[in-house]
């Protein structure tokens, strides 16, 4: 059994969760640290197969029941979202120390969002209000643009019909986008 | 008023979707039944969703790769398509439309996140080195800038084209094409090169192959993108950037490790494309590794030969050529390219380029070298006049004349004569292995191959020697032991062994001594493996049997008391091999006449241990003492160019370096190292540990850089001579774990020293080894650092614990042990704990030698500390008062 497994099996009281969020996080992080800091930038692992990274040394090849591989998906995109959000934000911060030209393509990826930089930070704040509207469809959300799980993967996690995940999802962006419309970071680059 | 039902929402949002817009509206109206709130909900998300096509399309990905849109203009540039993504950035395809020229381009754009001001120098730079060079073999660059979002980008000739290894594949092509396309890249490459422009990234996706209609393949190499100026003023920068901006595979074991790259750097890529063409298959296995061990698999590990790869995936369907063809030529053509270290790869592409022609016009080609070969002729080369002069005594031992002396000293039975020409053949023996072991180098070149064939051959005519079962004996020891010398020691094993089985059934005394010296070399062997209790099995054997035969003050029975101190002190038991040590020195200095060089040598060798095992006592003065005897001796005996003369200073230096006197430390480390490059070479494990200890005082004055680059080097060769399991092996890669440490690396260092403690334990077979001790020493620092005080705190038990068999407790170890925990304990709030700790400890330190007022000095500095923390001033202040003188 390996480390993580232990935290699932002894339950999912708040202190487990947490410790094994933290060791889903740091090992995310120990990861992403290096993919965007410096090393091996020609094979920089996306978000997605950092989560996979993550998962085979946790559980290896221990053949983990389901259920320990829905939670560790869970863990894993909020986790992913939380790295990502705090490197977006360091980005920004060096963006806003100067010397930096503003990146001003013609993609359109989100209302006013010029870069990704932006679109994540704002992203996560339009989930966190999201979230107290359906808990499902914002981890949708969560699990399809974090950890990069597909549609069928997602429904097989959450136990509903692919249907279902695909309507969370359409209406979930609709929501999300309306919600950064109306309230545009305070702070554009 | 609240909010709408979500469900409700949902369910009408998704029900409306698919509808045309006019449509959508009315409907709406309807399912609402005048709930203004939830038509106003829906109609908004409708609204929004429209909009929101690209929104989210992507998942968060795009962070690292963002890519533009088809249809964006960059300048006179319309992107048409991707063509292809790399590290820096993405090639698209693009229109380049102005006055005077329409045609298709490839557009390199920088990704976002990557354009900071060293990465646009280094695309500047990129401009300037390509718009240089122009070969038909290279894609042409026409003009770079920085896109209006601040995005650098260069444009390059479109080359319409297939990679070289999919061309390959798709075309089946033969071997002899496959050969003749790579002679082209090799081509480009040297132009390149002759312009000091470097590729650093050679790989197949780079290297495009392009046929026109019944024309011949044309290559064309695309991206330089890493390429810099191999320019002497640019070299500080070629060195000073530290990115590793490359891709593992076709990367050298100096790219990975952050080392200068050169010309060579491309020829080991160039070696990877072409074991790929000629195999289908990687030379190094990186699939199943992670990020974290392919700089250990490509510094380290040696690839399989092309022809067993080959033959190895026979059922495959990338396998194209018979493994035969690969045999031989290719192979070493291949692994040449591939050496692990610079300078024994092709010296240029061109020379790489020449033995594959020399190879497809069926001549020789220069990469032929086995290793043992290899081996004997650097060494050969190095002792030219040493081994000539060895080979001449070994042809005198083989030629008849000698061998019919030899049956008529048999025929002689009186113990006497036995006993001096035992002692005759000693000297002849230590005389020629003291030459291969001493001679100062010769730079004359000449017959190395002569001397090696002699050597070979003279093993052919020990067979012949069947019936002097003697003679044969003593020949197999001495080609034994020269082999040990040249570092082969699977060969030196059993040619040893065979001279011991040889010489087992013989019962005349002058047989048994010469028995016993054969039991010598192989000890020596065994310790050399780390084999210790064979080791001391063999030497108390050779001992007690020299006893019985000689007189108690014989130079022979100091030699073996001698080789017993050396074996003690390699298992920890220190206070054994004093003993020893000292009666081995007492007689060979009783029977040292100021003339006999065998005996002089022996009693160096004992003066060096001595200085060994009283340095491992941490008695430093007695060390001191016996390391300035040793030396003069040393250099007498040897001559300035020695490996003993070098261990002596290499030792002596360590102890200055465990005296916090690094400058003095690194000066005569850095002589010892000299001594042994010139002796044996840069690659010879007697060099790498050398290599590694001056890596340690490195590592002592913040070095980190130097040490580490000295302890890879060093634990490359450590592993490829010894293995895993090998007291030098853990040792390097505990300091490489330790500078990993330093680094801010703790998990990489972790990891590494989970391994050494394994192999230690293999190693040491139980015995408290202290080395084991220091391990656990180092894994409770990390621990502790960490904040796992529990477990450090087991650790540094475990770690004093052994240190107590072999160390006194005020060694030096064994107080940075306490100095630490106690250091967590106070940082953890356990504050009795750190104060007894230390106040043990200063207690302790009160008496003894030198070293002991520096370990005080440090814990009074942690005591002052500690009071600070507890809020006791006064205290702190008593203790800080003592540091000030």
């Amino acid at each position: 059994m390996t480390a993580f497994e232990q935290l699932v099996a002894q339950g999912e009281s708040t202190a487990r969760y947490d410790g094994a969020f933290r060791l889903v996080y740091d090992e995310l992080k120990a990861l992403a640290r290096d993919q965007l800091q410096r090393e091996y930038r020609n094979h920089s692992l996306s978000p997605t197969a950092l989560v996979h990274e993550v998962y085979m040394r946790l559980l290896g090849d221990s053949k983990p029941d389901w259920n320990n591989k829905r939670h560790f998906m869970r863990l894993a995109a909020r986790a992913m979202r939380r790295i990502l959000v705090d490197h977006a934000r360091r980005a920004k911060a060096e963006k806003r120390g100067g010397n930096v030209t503003q990146v001003t393509f013609t993609e359109r990826i989100g209302p006013g969002h010029r870069d990704t930089i932006d679109l994540v930070l704002d992203l996560d704040r339009a989930l966190a209000s999201f979230t107290s509207v359906s808990e499902r469809a914002a981890l949708v959300v969560e699990l399809r643009f974090f950890a990069g799980l597909t549609g069928d993967e997602i429904a097989q996690m959450l136990d509903v019909s692919r249907a279902t995940v695909q309507r969370d999802w359409a209406t979930a962006k609709a929501w999300l986008y309306r919600f950064m419309e109306e309230n545009p970071s305070d702070d554009p680059t | 008023m609240s909010q709408p039902d979500w469900n409700v929402v949902q369910a009408l949002y998704n029900e409306l979707l698919p509808l045309p817009p006019d449509k959508q509206e009315q409907v709406l109206r309807e399912q609402c039944e005048g709930d203004q709130a939830l038509f106003d909900e829906v109609w908004s998300l409708l609204q929004a969703g429209k909009e929101a096509s690209q929104f989210l399309r992507q998942s968060a990905d795009t962070l690292f790769t963002q890519e533009l849109e088809p249809g964006t203009t960059i300048g006179a540039y319309r992107l048409i398509r991707p063509l292809g993504r790399g590290g820096s950035g993405t090639v698209y395809l693009a229109w380049q439309r102005s006055e005077t020229v329409e045609r298709l381009v490839a557009i390199k754009v920088l990704r976002p996140g990557l354009d900071d001001a060293a990465t646009r120098e280094r695309f500047s730079l990129e401009q300037q080195v390509l718009a240089d060079l122009q070969h038909p073999h290279i894609a042409r660059l026409y003009d770079a800038g920085v896109t209006a979002g601040g995005r650098p980008y260069a444009v390059m000739e479109y080359v319409d084209g297939l990679p070289l290894d999919t061309f390959c594949a798709e075309r089946t092509l033969s071997l002899h094409e496959r050969l003749s396309l790579f002679i082209q890249v090799c081509d480009a490459v040297q132009y390149a090169h002759s312009k000091l422009v470097l590729h650093r990234d050679l790989k197949p996706s780079n290297i495009f192959v392009t046929q026109e209609e019944g024309g011949p393949p044309r290559v064309q190499l695309l991206d330089f993108g890493l390429a810099k100026l191999l320019d002497p003023e640019h070299r500080a920068d070629l060195t000073a950037t530290q990115e590793r901006a490359l891709t593992p595979h076709y990367a050298s074991p100096e790219q990975v490790r952050g080392a200068p790259v050169s010309t060579a750097t491309d020829v080991y890529s160039l070696g990877v494309v072409l074991y790929e063409l000629l195999t289908g298959a990687k030379p190094l296995d990186l699939s199943d590794a992670s990020p974290m061990s392919w700089e250990r698999i490509i510094a380290e590990e040696n690839p399989t030969l092309p022809s067993k790869k080959a033959a190895s995936q026979a059922d495959d369907d990338t396998q194209t050529h018979a493994p035969s063809a690969l045999k031989g030529d290719l192979d070493n053509i291949v692994l040449k390219a591939l050496r692990k270290e610079p300078a024994r790869r092709y010296e240029s592409v061109r020379a790489l380029a020449d033995d594959i022609e020399r190879h497809l016009k069926g001549h020789p080609v220069t990469a032929r070298e086995p290793t043992w070969r290899y081996r004997a002729s650097r060494f050969v080369k190095r002792h030219r006049s040493a081994v000539v002069a060895s080979i001449v005594a070994l042809l005198l031992v083989l030629g008849g004349a000698s061998a019919a002396l030899w049956q008529a000293s048999i025929a002689a039975t009186e113990r006497d004569r036995a006993q001096e020409e035992a002692a005759a053949n000693q000297q002849s023996l230590d005389f020629i292995t003291g030459l291969f072991e001493s001679a100062a180098p010769n730079p004359a070149d000449g017959e190395d191959l002569t001397a090696q064939v002699l050597l070979e051959r003279s093993i052919d005519r020990i067979d012949a020697l069947e019936s002097q079962p003697r003679a044969q004996g003593r020949l197999l020891r001495l080609i034994g032991d020269i082999y040990r010398q040249l570092g082969d020691r699977d060969q030196a094993e059993a040619l040893l062994t065979q001279a011991i089985e040889r010489k087992q059934p013989l019962t005349d005394d002058a047989s048994r001594l010469e028995l016993t010296s054969s039991q010598m070399s192989l000890a020596y062997l065994f310790i050399e493996q780390g084999q210790y209790e064979k080791a001391e099995e063999l030497y108390s054997l050779a001992l007690s049997e020299r006893q019985d035969l000689l007189p108690s003050t014989d130079p022979m029975v100091g030699a073996a008391k001698n080789g017993m101190a050396t074996v003690l002190s390699s298992v920890g038991r220190l206070t054994e091999a004093a003993s020893y040590g000292n009666e081995a020195l007492a007689i060979l200095e009783a029977a040292y006449d100021g003339e006999n060089a065998s005996v002089r040598n022996e009693k160096a060798a004992a003066l060096l241990q001595l200085g060994n095992i009283y340095h491992k006592l941490g008695d430093y003065d007695r060390a001191i003492h016996y390391y300035q005897r040793h030396l003069p001796i040393a250099r007498l005996a040897y001559g300035d160019i020695d490996i003993r003369v070098s261990t002596s200073l290499n030792n002596l230096g360590s102890i200055h370096s465990e005296r916090h006197e690094f400058e003095e430390a690194i000066a005569l480390v850095s002589e010892a190292l000299d001594i042994r490059k010139t002796i044996f070479g840069e690659n010879h494990y007697a060099t790498a540990n050398i290599m590694a200890n001056l890596g340690v005082m490195k590592y002592q004055v913040e070095d980190y850089a130097g040490a580490l680059d000295l302890a890879q080097q060093s634990h490359v060769i450590q592993r490829r001579v010894h293995g895993d399991v090998s007291p030098w092996t853990t040792t390097v890669a505990s300091l490489i774990a330790r500078i990993h440490s330093r680094t801010g690396e703790p998990g990489r260092a972790l990891v590494l020293y989970d391994s050494v403690l394994t192999h230690q334990k293999q190693l040491y077979d139980n015995i408290p080894h202290a080395s084991i001790g220091q391990t656990y020493g180092s894994i409770a620092n990390i621990l502790g650092e960490q904040g796992e005080i529990e477990r450090a705190v087991t650790y540094f038990e475990k770690s004093n614990e052994i240190y107590l068999h072999s160390l006194a407790p005020t060694h030096r170890r064994i107080v940075s042990n306490k100095i630490a925990l106690a250091g967590f304990y106070r940082d953890n709030g356990q504050f009795i704990d750190a104060e007894q700790l230390l106040v043990d400890l200063h207690d302790d330190l009160e008496e003894g030698p030198e070293e002991h007022r520096f370990s005080q000095e440090d814990v009074r500095r942690h005591l002052v500390r500690l009071y600070e923390t507890m809020e006791r001033p006064e205290l702190a202040a008593m203790y800080r008062a003592t540091i000030e003188d």
